[in-house]
């Protein structure tokens, strides 16, 4: 560890008590029931090194459990039932072969929060990782593979670790424009709620891609061209299974996607677009409401953010409400009642309820270079389990 | 017609396996298909579909690759190119055509009996003509003849473009020159599916050869006598041994385990440079450097070599006692000289520009005075190299850079039972580690051949621990900038490298 990007785990201990002497509502707000606990993992990166920031959230405070390095950091996802976390590393070559790797880490409740427990290597050539994720059922993990120009999925087997065989598909030549040549470079992805399939997007050509993983191989059910690019950001898939929302690149704006209501094995897939709307400024994060068909984004604006939670009504979305905070707002989630965004240099949280309320829980990171939140909430019985 | 092969198929496990027994790992490591495929045509049709379903193809022609670039391909499809085997003059453009699939054995039997021609190819009956002439493949005659891809006229290959559609071209100096370069020693690198090789003129094949070898008693041999005998081996290839005059002249040494009653075995090849053998006076000059080590001739070599304890046939110096036997040559290039067969195996390569020094004789005497079940189990090959294969315009013109070296190292070791494998794999490398350890390797290079001594390893006896070192393509493919060409290559003509291995050339 250098000076410099060491985290002072006493610092950030104590920037956590201040903020819970100042908003304790808040922090009870976070805790779902008596028996579930949730974590909130933050990742930082400062070029190839970083940390992975684990936090507890409790009735009376928000403590940093501890941080773990994990250098090259491009994407974590947690297990939907399994107190793991995947991260994707970006690293140029893993084991001398050029490909990115995913580590499986254990989480616990201890001062040692993660424990890696598994490093699977990607399929050769899968190259830069940009993101991960894990099916609802748990059983398969799927990982864009950017600068290989392939998606990467693997069987989870029960305790939620990688097959050691990456199933790869290549999107040599996809783009749906006729006489259109654009490398593909696959970026975003997101699973849906309602079964093991995702939606990944590509930047490079344009296209979004329904894809469903098994352990022999990458379907693919259905492919859209973006009318008007793809930004960066993951898509999210509203948490009823019905709507998929992505940022374009081309114009500042929104896009809804009408999904298929079941896919059943051999039927025919389609997705189509639904509306689009303009959002003044680029969206740089969205997340999907935990348990409303909504989503929440986050844009630049004026030497802050806006924060947006829109609403779906006859296909359209809508703002419902926003908040403007100050500082550069790169990624969110959501949990239970709050909604969580890392800027370059805090942790915010803010309750849904209250959007505007400028009564924020707020803390400062002290190492810079937050890339990605995630929120994990299991019983506590399994987080305990692994202490 | 070509017939696909799935895991569910009896033929798959039978189609899965190539010379080397050790791939894939494991079945899940196996490609979904094997498209088994006789014509060109289906060749484009099943790569066109493995792109087209975003599956990785892997190519394989003859199977006698070292690693495992072909096999292992999860989810994947394996094109089969066995059956792409002939071997004809091409009436439209008079050129001898070699598809990939042709073995060498029939290579030679081909050429030889039908145009009194040979191609200076390896020496391995069944080693398929795909990887082989692709990678620069070398042999008996290549001393006198060159490599086998120094011969290329032109080839056919299959490449994908950037909207991942398959093009099929006709590369040669002038169309596509850079590719054409590439695949004259790079061809199984990543840049396509060769169909055709394509010669203009092709040496004439020598009319007999003789055959000698020498062995040398090893158990009783000291590391000073060791260490005198490589060098005296080294320093021949290394002076006398550029001579045009010994062109002709091909030897191989084996140095195996030490056993009791056990041999080392030197054995040769030799033709005048103009393909006959009235005066073997060069052969017999390089015999009697050996006259000192007690060296007993043996005859027919390749039998005497398996069999160790078969009595000498002569008590004199053996320089003077040989009454060369001449072979025709054809016999001599299709006797089967493979090794390895059914079992696992791994290999290791060094090129040598210059002879032995103390210290890595002393390492190679040390291992195999050792009792260990890798130096049971191994051999290293040192073949004589050089000749018309140093001729320097060749390092432009082809994708091979070692053009200065004057022996050749090939590790070989042998082994059945698959949880032998890790320690083979770990003990070898330590041994090839070991003898490129010293001051006679440069400090930034320690562990490789490489430095003023060497010239990197062979692309065709792919060895992945070399990828260990962040300068692998330079052991392979030199320092004057070929594989900074290669990835050029590479990127205008697999944008989306949809032809790949662990040692393929990399996307910039
Ligand atoms: C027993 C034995 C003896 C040998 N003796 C010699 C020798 O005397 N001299 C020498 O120089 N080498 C020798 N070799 C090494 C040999 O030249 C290489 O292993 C060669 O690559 C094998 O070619 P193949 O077609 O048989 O193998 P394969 O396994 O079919 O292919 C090897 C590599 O070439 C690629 N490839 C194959 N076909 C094509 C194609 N049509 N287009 C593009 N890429 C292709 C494959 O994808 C793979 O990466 C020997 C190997 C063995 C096992």
């Amino acid at each position: 560890m250098d000076n410099k990007s060491t985290l002072s785990r006493r610092t950030f201990l104590a920037g956590a008590a201040t903020c819970a002497a100042a908003a304790p509502a808040l922090l009870h707000s976070a805790v779902h029931t008596p028996f579930r606990q949730t974590l909130l993992h933050v990742a930082t990166r400062a070029s190839h090194s970083g940390y992975v920031h684990t936090f507890l959230l409790a009735s009376d405070g928000c403590t940093l459990l501890g941080s773990t390095r994990t250098d090259s950091l491009a994407a974590f996802a947690v297990h939907p039932v399994l107190p793991t976390l995947y991260v994707a590393r970006d690293c140029r070559e893993w084991e001398a072969l050029p490909r990115g790797v995913i580590e499986t880490y254990v989480v616990a409740r201890s001062m040692s929060p993660l424990r890696l427990v598994a490093q699977t290597p990607m399929a050769l050539s899968a190259t830069g990782p940009r993101s991960i994720g894990v099916s609802p059922c748990g059983r398969h993990l799927l990982v864009s593979a950017s600068t290989g120009g392939a998606w990467n999925a693997f069987a989870l087997d029960p305790d939620g670790i990688p097959s050691l065989v990456a199933i790869t598909r290549k999107e040599t030549g996809i783009t749906l424009e006729p006489g259109a040549v654009s490398m593909p470079t696959p970026h975003g992805l997101v699973f849906s709620p309602r079964g093991p399939h995702a939606l990944g997007t590509d930047p490079g050509t344009g296209c979004m891609t329904l894809l469903q993983p098994s352990s022999e191989a990458i379907a693919v059910l259905a492919r859209q061209q973006s009318p008007y690019g793809l930004t960066l950001s993951s898509p999210v898939w509203t948490n009823d299974g019905l709507y998929v929302i992505v940022g374009n690149a081309q114009n500042a704006s929104l896009s809804l996607y009408r999904m298929p209501a079941v896919l059943e094995k051999g039927s025919e897939a389609s997705f189509h677009l639904a509306s689009t709307v303009p959002t003044f400024t680029s969206v740089t994060a969205l997340v999907a409401h935990a348990s409303l068909p909504a989503v929440f984004t986050s844009r630049r604006q004026a030497s802050g953010s806006r924060l947006e939670q829109w609403k779906i009504d006859r296909s359209q979305l809508r703002v419902i409400t926003d908040a403007w905070v100050s500082g550069n707002v790169v990624t969110l989630a959501q949990d239970g009642g709050s909604l969580w965004a890392v800027s370059d240099d805090r942790l915010i949280r803010i309750a849904i309820e209250e959007l505007h309320n400028p009564n924020r829980f707020e803390m400062p990171l002290p190492m810079h270079g937050a890339r990605a939140i995630v929120t994990q909430s299991l019983p506590a019985h399994v987080i305990d389990a692994h202490s | 017609m070509d017939a696909s092969v799935t895991r569910q198929d009896p033929r798959y496990q039978a189609l899965l396996r190539g010379h080397n027994l050790r791939f894939p790992e494991n079945a899940s490591m196996g490609p979904a298909r094997i498209v088994v495929c006789t014509t060109p045509a289906d060749v484009h049709r099943a790569l066109q579909t493995a792109v087209h379903d975003g599956v990785r193809p892997t190519v394989r022609s003859g199977g006698h690759c070292y690693e495992n670039f072909t096999a292992n391909n999860p989810g994947g499809v394996l094109l089969d190119l066995s059956q792409l085997s002939t071997v004809d003059l091409d009436p439209r453009t008079g050129e001898y055509c070699i598809a990939p699939g042709a073995v060498l054995g029939d290579v030679y039997q081909s050429l030889y009996k039908r145009y009194g021609l040979t191609l200076p190819a390896g020496s391995c009956y069944s080693v398929g003509a795909g990887g082989h002439i692709s990678g620069g493949g070398y042999g008996l005659l290549s001393r006198l003849q060159g490599l086998s891809s120094d011969w290329l006229e032109a080839i056919d290959i299959l490449t994908v473009d950037a909207s991942g559609k398959v093009i099929e071209r006709r590369v040669d100096r002038k169309n596509d020159p850079d590719l054409f370069r590439a695949c004259c020693g790079a061809g199984g690198a990543g840049f396509g599916i060769i169909t055709a090789f394509r010669f203009k003129d092709l040496p004439v094949a020598p009319r007999e050869v003789v055959e000698v070898g020498l062995r040398f008693p090893w158990d009783t041999m000291t590391e000073q006598q060791f260490i005198a005998l490589l060098t005296t081996y080294g320093d021949y290839w290394a002076t006398r041994g550029c001579d045009p005059d010994t062109w002709g002249l091909f030897a191989l040494l084996g140095v195996g385990p030490k056993r009791e009653d056990g041999w080392l075995g030197l054995h040769m090849q030799f033709c005048q440079p103009d393909g006959k053998v009235d005066d073997v006076s060069v052969l017999r000059e390089f015999m009697a450097k050996f006259d000192r080590f007690n060296s007993e001739l043996i005859s027919s070599p390749h039998r005497e070599f398996a069999n160790a304890a078969t009595k000498p046939t002569a008590r004199q110096p053996a320089s003077a006692a040989y009454k060369p036997k001449r072979i025709p040559w054809l016999e001599a290039a299709t006797s089967d000289r493979s090794g390895g067969n059914g079992a696992r195996a791994k290999y290791k390569s060094a090129y040598m520009k210059r002879s032995f020094v103390p210290a890595e004789a002393r390492a190679i005497y040390r291992f195999y005075s050792g009792n260990s079940i890798t130096a049971r189990s191994s051999v290293i090959s040192i073949d004589s190299y050089g000749g018309a294969v140093n001729r320097p315009q060749l390092a432009a013109e082809t994708a091979i850079a070692q053009r200065s070296s004057t022996m050749k190292l090939q590790w070989q070791c042998y082994w059945f039972d698959p949880a032998e494998d890790a320690q083979h794999l770990r003990e070898l490398d330590a041994f090839y580690t070991s003898i490129y350890t010293g001051e006679h390797v440069g400090p930034h290079h320690q562990g490789t051949p490489w430095g003023d001594r060497y010239e990197g390893c062979y692309m065709n006896y792919a060895d992945i621990d070399m990828l260990r070192y962040p300068y692998w393509p330079e052991l392979f493919y030199g320092r004057d900038g070929l594989y900074e060409f290669l990835q050029k290559v590479k990127q205008s003509y697999d944008p989306n490298n949809v032809f790949h291995h662990a040692m393929s050339i990399r996307p910039a």
